[in-house]
């Protein structure tokens, strides 16, 4: 099916439009509030920045994915004491396209701390809404515990040593459909099997007459008299966009994009860009005697669970080959001489609940982002890299690599980190993913998730989230989106 | 209405009055309409003495700088096939499109400006005095604008007509300084074939065509100055890696990477990253 209805690369001319809801951004928020909108009869223009990802198109190489799929070619860094890359979807779809496909629902601890720090949030979204809206994506999405037939030794070998320390672990589940282990989720999955949002919810609202204009990056929002009537856009080829909002205006185009959106357009209420929260990772590399073929077998095929009240999620890392070098240890000939056994090593990661809060802002017309982390978060890392390492070898790792400045280099047995993990952000090389709260229920927008400077204009994805939620959050955004799709449409709650 | 083809037919045989009629009557031109397209240039009005001896076609390119938003451009010297000729830039030895005249379009209170001063020029550059205030003939309509060289307040004879051509497909050196020279791609080249324990990298003319579209404006910078600090640096024996043999360069490598001060740590982790994703392109 043909998803998209304008390519902003075509689009050299002033282009005019309209529809009932505008919808900026078709990730998993966006993507859910366009099939509420469409299946309810509404008209529905979605716009995206970033062009259809065709599987056909997908390749196996790192750079040209990050290239072709990801915001800045995946080199978008948060600046603080020490620089994080974070990395972004940037295609019709959003990050569903190069996510690990990992699904939790929002865990019910997490939604009481929300609760008691925002009065009336019981009430306007209860956890059992939530619950019932998980349970309908998890079924559009399929998702299911990865097929022990494709996990592929990576995942295996996390399991064994979950299971020789006794940590609490599981299969991930995981949104596919037929999945061949391929291990290219990161990429693009070039069999379809990931059921990312183009090929499903956004599939479902085209059917229903939803427009997606791709190419088309969005620069504000228009609010006339205290109400949000259009989005002014401007397409690849240069021709400025703007598309009317009969009934409502939903922004959800990341924690990063939204906040801007809102500065951009006059509402700076609440300050949206302050309070960014995220899931700050490290990863540890294992070498095994035996060969791990580590970018083969399910990308992200394996957790472990036992350490989440703690704010660490521990997951096998499914990286292409460019990348998994870069984890290799030394320089020069001893590089070499690890890089021949490529096959031998794997990459797992620990994904960390922080408390730390950060900042968006535009600089020069580009997101500028500052992230400190906290030292809380700085020994939660150190506390990560040592049970990475401890997993390692109860699964059989002949040597570990902590990859961590001060540290050793190489380990032989975990107890060599005893004490030699510094408190020092700067020693600990991370990336982050799952950016939250920058225009937070409660401080940017009413607890109906819209703003109150405009009437009509609502905030869709995790932007929305009073925090981060310590497990990978897309099942949680959509079913938001849900909920708030629903008081787009009524203005009321739907349940 | 008059078609586009039409209207340029009417100003390239417009007089001097005329043209000065129809700037003062022109409409305000939206930057954001004209930002990331290259404009196919044509001189006005000059006497055709003076058209032989300086250009009658070129092109003028506007392009939003990333960095500090600032809405930037140049000109390009075209060969001069006729009016009506497809554009064919000027060559340098190196085959990039020979640009001159950097400037900054500037949002005024009478509509856009095109300012000389504001652009990369050299300091002596007499273009520095010129400014070109730019109109659009038909309202809301960036395909075909009218402009005039203007020094100081006085208008010179120069008008032109730019028309729409086609999007920026690359960004002259001079309006990126943080992005690396060719010098400093070479080092980088060395420094990843050190890191990566090998003599030579493979061909990596895709992954710098890649780094200099894609990544974030701060990208260039932090690599340009991991690859100096690295390169230029005493900060593993046998001595600067700018100084070294091919052999003593992989022994260098071993040594950088076990520098225990994090900010090297970072560095070398950081250019290795970048090795192992050029590497693989």
């Amino acid at each position: 099916m043909r998803l998209v209805d304008v390519d902003g690369r075509s689009v050299y001319q002033p282009l005019e439009a309209e529809a009932d809801v505008v919808i900026v951004g078709s990730g998993p928020a966006g993507a859910s509030v366009a099939r509420e909108a469409a299946r309810a009869g509404a008209s529905v223009v979605v716009l995206e920045e970033g062009h259809e990802a065709r599987r056909e198109e997908f390749v196996e190489g790192g750079l040209q994915s990050m290239a072709r799929l990801y915001r800045d070619m995946g080199t978008s860094v948060a600046f603080g004491a020490a620089p994080i890359p974070f990395l972004q979807g940037r295609a019709v779809g959003g990050t569903s396209v190069v996510n690990g496909a990992i699904c939790w629902r929002l865990p019910r601890d997490v939604y009481d701390g929300w609760a008691s720090a925002l009065p009336g949030l019981e009430s306007e979204l209860p956890y059992e809404a939530l619950a019932a809206a998980e349970e309908q994506i998890e079924q559009r999405l399929n998702v299911r515990p990865t097929d022990p037939a494709v996990a592929g030794r990576k995942n295996e070998l996390l399991a064994r040593g979950a299971e020789a320390l006794g940590l609490e672990h599981r299969p991930i589940r995981r949104n596919v459909e037929r999945c061949s282990g391929s291990g290219r989720c990161l990429q693009g999955c070039p069999n379809g099997a990931k059921l990312s949002v183009d090929r499903t919810f956004l599939s479902d609202a085209v059917e229903k007459g939803a427009r997606i204009f791709a190419g088309v990056t969005a620069r504000g929002v228009k609010v006339e008299r205290g109400r949000a009537v259009a989005v002014e856009a401007r397409a690849a080829g240069g021709g400025r966009v703007g598309v009317r909002a009969r009934r409502a205006v939903v922004l959800a185009a990341s924690a990063i994009q939204t906040p801007l959106l809102l500065r951009a357009s006059g509402l700076h209420r609440g300050e949206p860009g302050d309070g960014l929260m995220a899931h700050p990772g490290v990863s540890v590399t294992g070498r095994f005697d035996a060969p791990v073929y580590n970018t083969r077998g399910a990308t992200q095929g394996h957790e472990v669970t036992g350490l989440r009240r703690e704010g660490i999620k521990i997951e096998a890392l499914g990286f292409d080959a460019s990348i998994l070098q870069s984890r290799l240890p030394g320089a020069g000939r001893a590089y070499a001489r690890a890089l021949e056994q490529l096959d031998h090593h794997a990459v797992w990661g620990a994904a960390l609940k922080a408390e730390a809060r950060g900042r968006v802002r535009a600089v020069g017309g580009r997101a500028f982002v500052r992230y400190g982390l906290t030292a809380e978060d700085v020994r939660k890392a150190a506390r990560g890299v040592r049970v990475l390492a401890e997993l390692f070898f109860a699964a059989g790792a002949r040597e570990v690599y902590p990859l961590v400045a001060g540290a050793p280099k190489v380990l032989h047995e975990a107890g060599e980190l005893e004490g030699a993990l510094p408190l020092d952000a700067r020693a600990y090389p991370m990336s982050m993913t799952h950016l939250f709260a920058t225009a937070p229920l409660g401080r940017v927008v009413g607890l109906d998730f819209q703003h109150p400077d405009a009437r009509g204009l609502y905030v869709a994805d995790s932007s929305a989230f009073p925090s981060c939620t310590g497990v990978n959050p897309q099942i949680a955004i959509m079913a938001v989106a849900q909920l708030c799709a629903a008081r787009v449409l009524t203005g009321k709650r739907s349940f | 209405m008059k078609t586009g083809r039409e209207e340029r037919a009417i100003l390239r045989g417009a007089g001097r009055a005329e043209l000065k009629r129809r700037l003062a009557s022109g409409h305000r031109v939206d930057a954001s309409a004209i930002e990331g397209w290259v404009y196919r240039g044509t001189s006005l009005g000059l006497p055709r003495l003076v058209e032989r001896l300086t250009w009658k076609t070129f092109q003028k390119a506007f392009w939003r700088d990333p960095l500090t938003g600032r809405l930037m451009g140049w000109n390009v010297r075209l060969e001069q096939d006729g009016l009506d000729a497809p554009s064919r830039p000027k060559r340098a030895r190196d085959g990039a499109p020979v640009t001159v005249w950097f400037y900054e379009v500037l949002e005024t209170g009478g509509g856009l400006v095109i300012d000389y001063s504001r652009g990369p020029n050299p300091p002596l550059e007499l273009t520095r005095l010129v400014t070109d205030p730019l109109v659009s003939l038909v309202p809301g309509d960036a395909d075909l604008l009218l402009g005039v060289s203007r020094v100081g307040p006085v208008d010179t004879p120069t008008y032109f007509m730019l028309e729409r051509e086609h999007p920026v497909a690359g960004v002259p050196r001079a309006l990126r300084p943080l992005a690396l020279s060719a010098a400093e791609r070479r080092w980088a080249e060395r420094l990843f074939a050190a890191l990566l324990g090998r003599e030579a990298m493979p061909e990596l003319e895709g992954f710098w065509a890649a780094a200099a579209k894609a990544p974030a404006p701060y990208f260039s910078a932090g690599l340009r100055a991991a690859v100096c600090a690295l390169t230029f640096l005493p900060l593993a024996e046998p001595g600067p890696f700018f100084r070294l043999s091919g052999a003593q360069r992989l022994d260098w490598a071993e040594r950088v990477d076990s520098d225990e001060r994090v900010l090297v740590r970072q560095l070398v982790s950081t250019v290795k990253t970048v090795a192992c994703l050029a590497g693989a392109a």
